[in-house]
């Protein structure tokens, strides 16, 4: 790999619009550099399933000649960007990762994708992803596992671990991913990169498949803050097509990129010295990092976490969080219930995938049970039972009741703490193949994530650096519904404290 | 055969109806695709209706205020929050593979319809009604080819409000008065156009016979595929007599679904208990509760137009009419507005509901029920009526200028006046005739002098026959009398 | 409490799924286990908990609005199987 490509794929995102609209950086040499890259690295990740370098040349091309006509190319200018592929893009295949769906062309545009092609991003592929989004490793892919960037023995993490590996290796300078129980802040922790799970109802869901409807948010990764801050502006706010989409205004977020200065990032002091972040006060779950399976290295870098928002003038004080294995229980049976529905609609009818069998019924079971992977089925067959006559109270609506407890006891949690940290993952990347024979294992890989999910609030994974075995490892920060803007803050502030390692060349070293 | 009791003596049925109507809007219910019935299969489609993977629902507000207008109307408890459900399903042409409804939170819980049954006022309860989106459609073409079916989406994600019955109906008959009943509301409301052609209105029942006297109900088969409300009363004597028999023969009833197969005049056992569905209902995580506040139902309430029943009272009450009358003239809202203006005009209403009963409907069948399209304007109708009132023209010429009128659409005074179609009343046209009459009859004339009274009735009819049926009778009467009775006197003209 | 084989087979057809013999036991054995793991549930007091409370916003309501449908024969561009722009699928019985 040459220098030249190697200092373009570099650039972290957030400064991408600013160099390319000051015309000392063209989008379309970051285009073929990041196509350059993808060809070259990704045969052995896996994080894509479909590139579209022809298409980011032109999106590039349209790019640089608004630059050149002096016309705003818009705040994500020629940032490439890679989207999960369970987000759907007109004309270009959207499998959600799924046989059943292997050569689905949409005939629409999920909203987000509208949104970031309005604001100038580059759209470089779709990105590999646990079946339909369920899993923990990116292994339940349909069609490949990503390997994680830092060690190709490792999982990338899931299951958006296409996007989260893609950032990381430096593919894309952004990521769309989709967290339905940590599905975008896992990935993230273990590939080392931020990501973030806005609030329910921030981003629009149209276009987005389906696992499990009201637990489902599309969210982003990025290598930097500035960066992630642009993504989150570009594709929040109001949609009329998802009438889960809040109607109200998205506030700004400190550091969108455009102005380190602007008053607001953590870094120009604006924290400590005029306020709103300096009060802010952070709870924190001693009790947690004693929970089983909890890597030591994990427990200390959320408590050094602690120990840098304390000196930065944060006030930290001890919480008790609800039971993770409460989370993990209503978790399972609502996301399975939904999941169980939402998946009906593959049948072999009007889009997909058909395998023929005796009758109607017979090409029903043989394109569902041959189109869809084993922990798919797993899950509609437990969604199946919650639902069904005689079982329904005792699992689907005592999990939503203790769902709507969960929420109230968050409620009353953040009337003390303005944010509360955690651990993202109890480990770093497990190998490839450890738990896929095992699904409560693996489910267990969300122990800390899907609370967020349950109540619906915003969550983020910072990156904290590596393990003793190279791996990255990560902390976690929520905070009440639509208050994003104080992830930010103390993301910005855990970031300045921390040197993060330099970024992987997976493979560069054998070369 | 003993000469036992007839079967349905015997026993009695218990009926209840699901009537799924249409409601009319512009939009389907979930989506922005037209609403309306037919079109280019797959064209009025769109990634929502076909169910693409990441397509989501939004409400139709115009959906929810029909069904607060059809709440409201029922006095019905409308619901401050209803939830949509899905009702999980597999059918090639419910594309998501379930059904967007409502179950335990409906739009309208509750609710009753004043109903007339062989003249006898009845009130139906309901159960409820909810929204939900319809399916597509479905062909099974058979000749030819290999066996397949077809299917078209345009009508997936229509809306419909589908209405549930209590078990209150006893007999076909009664079930047919309920869906005239039904669909005489939903078309008054506004919220359906009620063709049955069209699939506006669809109907599935349940029934189940039990012994007279016996208060438990025994298992109830539900009947499918009822797309007339002639089939209704078919399918639900069919099954009677069928559950009634059985009963008779010893045997059990059992709960399942059949499907009415009109060609046969029969039903089938579509479904047994054991195959029955599990639906696995919970509610959309797509959409969120449905609030309903006050506002909205007052003004869904205040939006109301007088109701079919109301508008029956109000007749029988300001127009003095027979309830049979009221009835046939409020059948429908366009008609009880004809009536109307027509009694206004002529100042008569019972005079106007003959007219109307007797020869307007006439012309409604004519032009298939439109009451629009009738050439008579009502107007018009009233004046004649009240031109026979006022003695002006007699109610046989009025029959002609009724014609008159349908033909041409000319307004009655005209009609009169070009035609010479006033009636005579005296003087010395009417002597003329007479005289004429008279002169030309010599024969019943003689009669009458030998003390034949009867040849009096007959030479007024020829004064009526000569005048074209012009002369007012009570004149000709008099004119001819004084005639006669002059001659009998012995003078001579 | 637990799952059958039964229970198994009664799912699949619900859900139009088919296994194997093997993979029904391997379904029995793990659904048990997430249930066995869900019992934890049962701890939580959600006395009184009405899960479809709103908290105020109701579903949103578009505007009784009509938008062009797709063109003839995207819709069914897609499809496994197509005749004269309708879906063609095996026979299926009237009704439902």
């Amino acid at each position: 790999m040459n220098s030249r490509e190697r200092a373009l794929v570099s650039i972290p995102a957030g400064e991408i619009p600013g160099r390319i609209r000051s015309g000392e950086l063209r989008a379309r040499d970051l285009a073929e550099a990041v196509a350059a890259r993808i060809e070259r690295l990704d045969p052995e990740l896996g994080a894509f399933l479909a590139t579209t370098p022809q298409q980011a040349r032109q999106e590039a091309d349209r790019v640089d000649e608004g630059v050149e006509n002096g016309k705003s190319p818009g705040p994500l200018a020629g940032i490439p960007v890679a989207i999960k592929d369970n987000i759907v893009t007109a004309g270009v295949p959207t499998t959600a990762g799924s046989r059943i769906l292997e050569g689905h062309v949409p005939v629409y545009e999920a909203t987000v994708v509208e949104r970031l092609r309005r604001a100038g991003a580059v759209l470089v592929g779709k990105t590999n992803l646990d079946e339909f989004g369920m899993g923990s490793s990116t292994e339940n892919s349909g069609f490949r596992s990503t390997r994680n960037p830092w060690n190709p023995d490792r999982v990338s993490g899931g299951s958006s671990g296409g996007s989260a590996a893609a950032v990381a290796a430096r593919m894309a300078g952004l990521a769309l991913g989709s967290d339905t129980g940590g599905s975008v802040r896992q990935p993230a922790a273990l590939c080392g990169v931020y990501g973030l799970k806005p609030t329910y109802g921030r981003v629009s869901r149209y276009g987005l498949i389906a696992f499990a409807s009201s637990l489902d948010q599309i969210g982003g990764f990025s290598r930097d803050l500035p960066g992630l801050a642009l993504l989150y502006q570009a594709i929040s706010g109001h949609d009329e097509r998802d009438s889960t989409s809040a109607d109200r205004a998205v506030e700004p977020v400190p550091g969108d990129g455009l102005s380190r200065g602007d008053g607001l990032w953590p870094g120009d002091g604006a924290l400590s010295e005029s306020g709103s972040g300096a009060s802010l006060r952070v709870g924190f779950a001693e009790s947690f990092l004693a929970h089983e399976g909890v890597q030591p290295e994990v427990a200390e870098i959320t408590r050094k976490a602690g120990r840098i928002l304390s000196s930065a003038g944060l006030e930290v004080q001890d919480i008790e969080l609800p039971d993770p294995e409460i989370g993990i229980a209503s978790y399972y049976l609502l996301a399975t219930a939904e999941a169980s529905s939402n998946l009906a609609r593959y049948d072999g009818v009007r889009y997909g995938n058909r395998a023929s069998g005796e009758g109607l019924e017979g090409m029903y079971r043989a394109t569902r049970s041959r189109g869809f992977g084993a922990e798919v089925k797993r899950r509609i067959m437990l969604g199946t039972y919650v639902l069904s006559s005689g079982y329904y109270d005792a699992y689907y609506l005592r999990a939503q009741k203790v769902r709507a407890d969960l929420r109230h006891r968050f409620q009353r949690l953040f009337e003390s703490v303005d944010v509360i940290l955690l651990p993202t993952s109890p480990t770093s990347a497990f190998p490839l193949g450890e738990r896929v024979d095992d699904p409560m294992q693996m489910y267990l890989a969300d122990v800390f994530t899907v609370f967020a999910n349950l109540t619906g609030i915003p969550g983020i994974s910072i990156p904290m650096g590596l393990d003793d075995g190279g791996l990255p490892v990560a902390v976690q920060v929520l905070a009440p519904a639509w208050r994003e803007d104080n992830l930010f803050a103390v993301a910005g502030v855990i970031a300045d404290a921390v040197q993060l390692p330099a970024w992987p060349d997976p493979g560069e070293e054998v070369r | 055969m003993s000469t036992a009791t007839p079967l349905h003596e015997k026993y009695e049925a218990v009926i209840g109806l699901e009537v799924h109507v249409q409601l009319r809007t512009r939009s389907k219910i979930f989506c922005a695709c037209p609403a309306e019935y037919g079109g280019r299969p797959n064209t009025r489609v769109c990634p929502v209706c076909l169910g693409h993977p990441g397509a989501l629902p939004v409400l139709n507000r115009e959906v929810v205020t029909h069904a607060l207008r059809f709440g409201t109307a029922v006095n019905s408890d409308v619901a401050g929050l209803s939830v949509f459900a899905r009702k999980n399903y597999f059918y090639p042409d419910l594309p998501k593979g379930y059904q967007i409804s409502q179950y335990s939170r409906p739009v309208v819980d509750g609710g009753r319809v004043p109903f007339l049954h062989q003249g006898e006022p009845r009130e139906l309860r309901l159960v409820r009604a909810h929204l939900e989106e319809d399916a597509g459609k479905s062909f099974h073409p058979e000749a030819g080819r290999e066996a397949a079916t077809l299917v078209d989406l345009n009508r997936s994600g229509v809306p419909l409000l589908e209405i549930v019955t209590e078990p209150d109906l006893r007999t076909p008959g009664e079930a047919h008065a309920v869906l005239e009943r039904l669909r005489q509301l939903v078309v008054y409301l506004e919220i359906c156009d009620g063709n049955m052609e069209e699939g506006n209105l669809r109907c599935d029942a349940n029934v189940s016979v039990r012994p007279r006297g016996q208060e438990a109900l025994n298992p109830k088969t539900e009947i499918k595929n009822l797309n007339s409300f002639r089939n209704v009363s078919r399918a639900l004597e069919w099954e009677i007599k069928r559950q009634g028999r059985l009963l008779e023969e010893g045997g059990d009833l059992e709960q399942a679904t059949r499907l009415w197969d009109a060609s046969e005049g029969r039903t089938r056992v579509m479904r047994s208990k054991e195959d029955a569905h599990d639906y696995r209902y919970f509610p959309d995580p797509d959409l969120l509760p449905l609030v309903i506040d006050r506002d909205w139902i007052d003004s869904a309430l205040g939006s109301l137009p007088e109701l079919p029943w109301e508008k029956e009272r109000r007749f029988v009450e300001e127009f003095s009419l027979p309830l049979e009358d009221a009835v046939i003239l409020t059948d429908s809202r366009e008609g009880a507005d004809y009536f109307e203006t027509v009694a206004g005009a002529a100042g008569d209403p019972r005079m106007a509901a003959n007219w109307v009963m007797n020869e307007v409907l006439h012309l409604v069948k004519e032009s298939e029920g439109k009451w629009s399209d009738v050439p008579v304007n009502p107007g018009n109708l009233g004046r004649m009526i009240r031109m026979i009132q006022s003695g002006t023209i007699s109610g046989k010429i009025g029959k002609s200028v009724f014609a008159e009128m349908a033909g041409s659409g000319k307004a009655p005074e005209a009609i009169v006046k070009e035609q010479g179609l006033e009636q005579i009343q005296g003087g010395d046209e009417l002597q003329r005739v007479v005289d004429e009459a008279l002169a030309s009859n010599p024969g019943p004339l003689e009669d009458y002098l030998n003390g034949k009274e009867s040849a009096l009735q007959f030479l007024i009819g020829q004064v009526m026959r000569i005048t074209g049926g012009r002369a007012n009778p009570q004149a000709a009467r008099s004119a001819v009398k004084k005639v006669l009775e002059d001659r009998r006197g012995g003078k001579t003209p | 409490m637990s799952i059958s084989r039964g229970e198994i087979e009664h799912l699949a057809s619900l859900a139009h799924l088919e296994f194997s013999e093997e993979e029904i036991g391997g379904m029995v054995r793990d659904l048990n286990r997430i249930l066995d793991y869900v019992e934890c549930l049962e701890q939580v007091d959600v006395e009184g908990i009405d899960p479809a409370s709103s908290g105020g916003a109701g579903t949103p309501l578009r505007e009784d609005r009509v938008l062009p449908g797709l063109d003839p024969g995207e819709a069914t561009g897609g499809a496994p199987m197509a005749e004269r722009d309708l879906f063609k699928v095996p026979p299926a019985i009237e009704g439902e």
